[in-house]
């Protein structure tokens, strides 16, 4: 008995081990639209993953907080390269330093000027350090002072780098790799104008 | 020489929308290149747990969905079979709890005792057997027999300790012989 049960089982499962995906399942795929509608269901994780997950990262995050109160009596004072604030996130995000320019001096009419010249060394993996968002060449691997434009923001989030926009916008995350443009300024730093995702 | 301001009150924007519809571009041929890869691996499991083709594409369709509405989530292209599997596996077993059993003892009742008794036999008694058991037991028993995925992979894939994977498919196993063979034991009778 026991083995004609594993011979069962076996041959069962070969059996069902050649279905192949219909091709009308693979159209629907592909018809899958580029923008869907959000959903609050993160992997699909299911209702009781998801609130241990938030739990936990809530929890961590407080704890994270408090250390850094503790030692440093506050984590919204410092300046220029500051520790940014933050938007609001599906999970408590944690600051990372940025270099950003000051604050505006111009007319609103001198904004359209944006300078378009490659970073010489070629496109940089985002990376953090520390509590620092950095931006590596790929070919060199030696980190340059980049100058992100008022209002860029960092932050780390379910473990995970982010850039974040004025606007709050998600442009790049960890481990993307970047080419960027912009010019090179006074002090030696590149001010980054514009980027593109060439990696995901 | 850049004038430094005036780049920085161009920022937001310009940067934001100059680069999203390349990165979208971007994501999305991986996307679809890494999910019609695992389409048929994907469907057969889904089919095998919940029994019903129709619904096999229906929930590797919203797995599909689930997957690109999250695919900023997704840091390792590496990981994606064992990220894309994980959604299946939960989408899997959302249907099933909406559902409960009623799919299953529907598709039972639907055969009359003749055409049983003219099915393909005892596969198709183990086939009824597997219809029966837990969800999570179905899970197992898929993961470990029809992927052949290890201890460690079928914890991964469903958010359990590898202890319990090993607890689940020892009581999963008991219980399909068990269904299996009084299947086989009440066919016998009716056959005599």
């Amino acid at each position: 008995m026991k083995g004609d049960f594993e011979d069962e089982l076996g041959a069962l499962m070969s059996e069902k081990a050649r279905l192949q995906a219909p091709a009308a399942l693979r159209l629907r795929v592909s018809a899958i639209p580029d923008k869907v509608a959000p959903s609050d269901d993160r992997l699909g994780l299911g209702a009781t993953t998801r609130a241990i997950a938030v739990c936990s990262v809530v929890l961590v995050a407080a704890i994270v907080v408090a250390s850094a109160w503790l030692r440093f009596g506050s984590v919204s004072g410092a300046a220029t390269p500051s520790t940014l604030p933050t938007t609001a996130a599906s999970t408590a995000p944690i600051p990372l330093t940025l270099d950003t320019e000051a604050e505006w001096s111009l007319p609103p009419s001198a904004g359209l000027i944006c300078p378009q010249a490659r970073y010489g060394p070629g496109p940089v993996r985002v990376a953090k350090t520390g509590s620092a968002m950095v931006f590596i060449p790929r070919v060199t691997g030696v980190e340059e002072r980049l100058v992100w434009p008022h209002g860029y923001t960092g932050r780390v989030v379910d473990g995970i780098a982010q850039l974040l926009s004025p606007s709050g916008q998600i442009v790049a995350h960890e481990g993307d790799l970047l080419e960027l443009g912009g010019g090179l300024g006074p002090d030696g730093a590149f001010y980054v104008c514009s980027i593109e995702i060439v990696q995901p | 020489m850049m004038n430094r301001t005036a780049v920085a009150r161009r920022g937001d924007d310009a940067l934001v929308t100059s680069d999203s519809t390349a990165s979208v571009a971007t994501a999305r041929d991986a996307f679809e290149r890494l999910t019609q890869r695992q389409l048929d691996r994907a469907y057969r499991f889904a089919a095998t747990i919940l029994g019903d083709e129709e619904e096999a594409q229906d929930a590797v369709h919203d797995a599909a969905v689930r997957a690109w509405t999250h695919w900023a989530g997704l840091r390792e292209t590496d990981r994606f079979d064992a990220w894309f599997d994980r959604i299946v596996v939960n989408v899997c077993r959302d249907r099933l709890r909406q559902a409960g059993s009623r799919r299953w003892m529907a598709s039972l009742d639907e055969r009359s005792g003749q055409e049983v008794a003219e099915s393909t036999g005892d596969r198709d008694l183990l086939a009824r057997a597997l219809a029966q058991l837990s969800t999570d037991h179905k899970i197992v028993i898929a993961l470990k027999f029809l992927e052949d995925q290890s201890v460690e992979e079928i914890a991964d894939r469903t958010g359990v300790r590898s202890g319990t994977v090993k607890s689940r498919l020892h009581y999963a196993l008991r219980e399909l012989r068990a269904g299996y063979e009084a299947a086989l034991r009440s066919g016998s009778r009716s056959d005599t």
